[in-house]
């Protein structure tokens, strides 16, 4: 058999325990995948040196036996080196592992590298990366989104079965949609965030990005659950997969108007409106929402994000672990200080303490609109992938980038992003959003919306180059 | 919010030195500029009335959580050590940060 690097995390699964083909042939076909499409996309930070070794001996009565899994670079990986995308921690390697890396290793799942991301994750294109950006596979003069733009750049490319990311906000769902892949970003403390480089404390959540909304789901049931170690997780039992829905019948959706800024590309707001015409047909009633400006949220967000990075990154005394401070790039500093600023005596009520109350009205927003609907979708992102070097220089490139998840990031809600059109050969991403622990529900819609759809079906053509001829973009084939 | 949200060089080195960050050169004026472009878009949060609005630190409903004080297996002195540039004799080695006088 060959190409096993393309199955599907539960195809892959199945294979395995049927003994149609040994974990080593998967391990080794995206070892293959990898080899060839590195030069282009650089979705990886480190390679495992030992996945295929580790591929040897597997126990066929785990879970995820055999199967190789691309990790974000901000968990920790007990001997496996791990830098957030950063040169001070270049040669950083881990005495320990992160409890999402723990849960997908004592479920049998084989660490294949470590993905590239935004440096510290601060940003949303990958691009801010030490080790130079990544690519996106559907076109490599574009980039794959951020930060966790590795990890979705391995689906799309198929490196990999299944990949790890995090979200502070938008870093699982906009690479996913400019990826055309899933990525399920869940409730905050749902998923332990320790061992993981602390990015904005009270917004940080690990999620998997994956190629089918199964295999997400698949993924959050195996890496959630209470951690005494981080004291913000929730003291619940591991989240199950629901049952499927048939039908959508007697499900409200809410579409919000604030969420087709003006700057949105049309061709994204098109999808958007076909997609909630696609719920409807399924059963949903769509209702149109008034909701606060999402212009608040990215202010907000800003504040909180900046001043919670300023003390974070502060543990970086290059004494214990890592280089010293002058190892810092320019989008770090930049928001180390900042934070700083918000945080510092004279401008705290200004700005922190105000930044704070307003994060009390968009929660107080949301559960004003979770009155009158279950469940709220809009586009991911207003735009498809943004071409290389888009983000050089803005100071607010992420923030206007992720408009349409900070909201929802800062109340601490679930959110799923699956694929729903194209343009350009560019995928887009439909989001999903519920309140509080109901990922049930978001699942059960994307899952039910990806059943009656092919976007998902669609693969990046891989043989084009990074020096292909301006305007040439690589055909969706299904 | 004060100068219209402009960080002058003064305030930047300020903020520097706080955040044990060194800022030189060209760098200064960037920083400076970049960081005042940032603080005046944050200052949209000042047409929202929020005079009676209880600030939100966290969002989930986690409160004071406490654990047994018991000692659990944790890194050996070699295992912490390990991933320092500098040590001396089973210690992490730094600069001094007082002064001898």
């Amino acid at each position: 058999m060959s190409d096993l690097n393309k199955l599907t995390l539960t195809q892959a699964i199945d294979g395995i325990k049927t003994k149609k083909f040994s974990a080593k042939e998967l391990v080794s076909d995206c070892l293959t995948q990898i080899q060839k499409l590195e030069p282009t996309l650089n979705s990886f930070v480190t390679l495992n040196e030992n996945a295929l070794n580790e591929s040897e001996n597997i126990n066929f009565s785990k879970p995820l036996a055999g199967i190789p899994i691309a990790v974000k670079d901000n968990f920790c990986t007990q001997d496996l080196r791990t830098t957030a995308s950063s040169k001070l921690l270049e040669n950083f390697i881990p005495q320990y592992s992160a409890y999402v890396v723990e849960k997908l290793k004592d479920a049998g799942a084989i660490i294949i590298g470590k993905t590239n991301m935004d440096s510290w994750a601060h940003g949303s294109s990958t691009e801010t990366s030490d080790f130079g950006p990544s690519k996106n596979p559907w076109n490599p003069k574009h980039l794959p989104g951020g930060s966790s733009g590795g990890s979705a750049a391995t689906m799309a490319a198929d490196e990999a079965i299944v990949s790890i990311g995090s979200e502070t906000a938008g870093s699982i769902r906009q690479p996913s949609a400019w990826c055309g892949v899933v990525g399920l970003k869940p409730t905050y403390g749902r998923v332990s965030r320790c061992g993981v480089v602390a990015m904005g404390s009270s917004m940080d959540s690990p999620g998997p990005i994956a190629k089918t909304v199964d295999d997400a789901a698949l993924i959050l049931s195996l890496i959630s659950g209470h951690d005494p170690a981080d004291a913000t997780s929730l003291n619940k039992k591991p989240w199950q997969i629901p049952e499927a829905l048939t039908s959508l019948k007697g499900l409200k959706i809410g579409l919000p108007k604030a969420y087709f800024p003006k700057k949105i590309k049309p061709e994204v707001k098109q999808s958007i409106l076909n997609a909630a015409e696609k719920l409807k047909e399924l059963g949903a009633e769509i209702i149109e929402l008034d909701v606060m400006d999402p212009k608040y949220a990215i202010a907000v967000y800003t504040i909180l994000q900046r001043s919670e990075v300023s003390s974070n990154l502060g543990r970086y005394t290059g004494i214990r672990y890592g280089h010293d401070r002058t190892f810092f790039g320019d989008e770090a500093k930049r928001r180390i200080m900042l934070g700083t600023y918000a945080l510092s005596s004279g401008y705290y009520d200004a700005y922190y303490l105000k930044a704070q109350k307003v994060r009390t009205l968009i929660i107080q927003d949301f559960e004003k609109q979770f009155q009158k609907v279950d469940a709220i979708i809009g586009p991911t992102s207003p735009t498809t992938a943004l071409p290389i070097g888009a983000s050089a220089g803005q100071a607010m490139f992420g923030e206007l980038e992720d408009i349409l998840v900070e909201p929802s990031t800062l109340a601490g809600l679930p959110g799923i992003s699956v694929p729903c059109g194209f343009a350009d050969g560019l995928p887009i991403g439909l989001q999903i959003i519920t309140p509080q622990l109901r990922e049930d529900l978001s699942v059960n819609i994307a899952r039910l919306f990806e059943s009656n759809t092919d976007y998902h079906l669609q693969k990046p053509n891989l043989n084009c180059h990074p020096e292909q001829s301006e305007g040439s973009r690589p055909e969706a084939v299904k | 919010m004060s100068n219209n949200g402009k960080i002058t060089l003064e305030e930047l080195q300020h903020i520097a030195q706080l955040s044990r960050l060194e800022v030189n050169g060209e760098e200064e004026q960037k920083l400076a500029d970049q960081l005042s472009q940032t603080a005046e878009y944050i200052d949209v949060l000042n047409e929202l009335n929020t005079d009676d609005v209880l600030p939100t630190a966290q969002v989930n409903q986690n409160k004071s959580i406490f654990r047994e004080d018991v000692i659990n297996p944790s890194f050996t002195q070699k295992e912490a050590l390990s991933q320092a540039i500098d040590t001396y004799d089973g210690y992490f080695k730094t600069k001094a940060t007082i002064n001898k006088k």
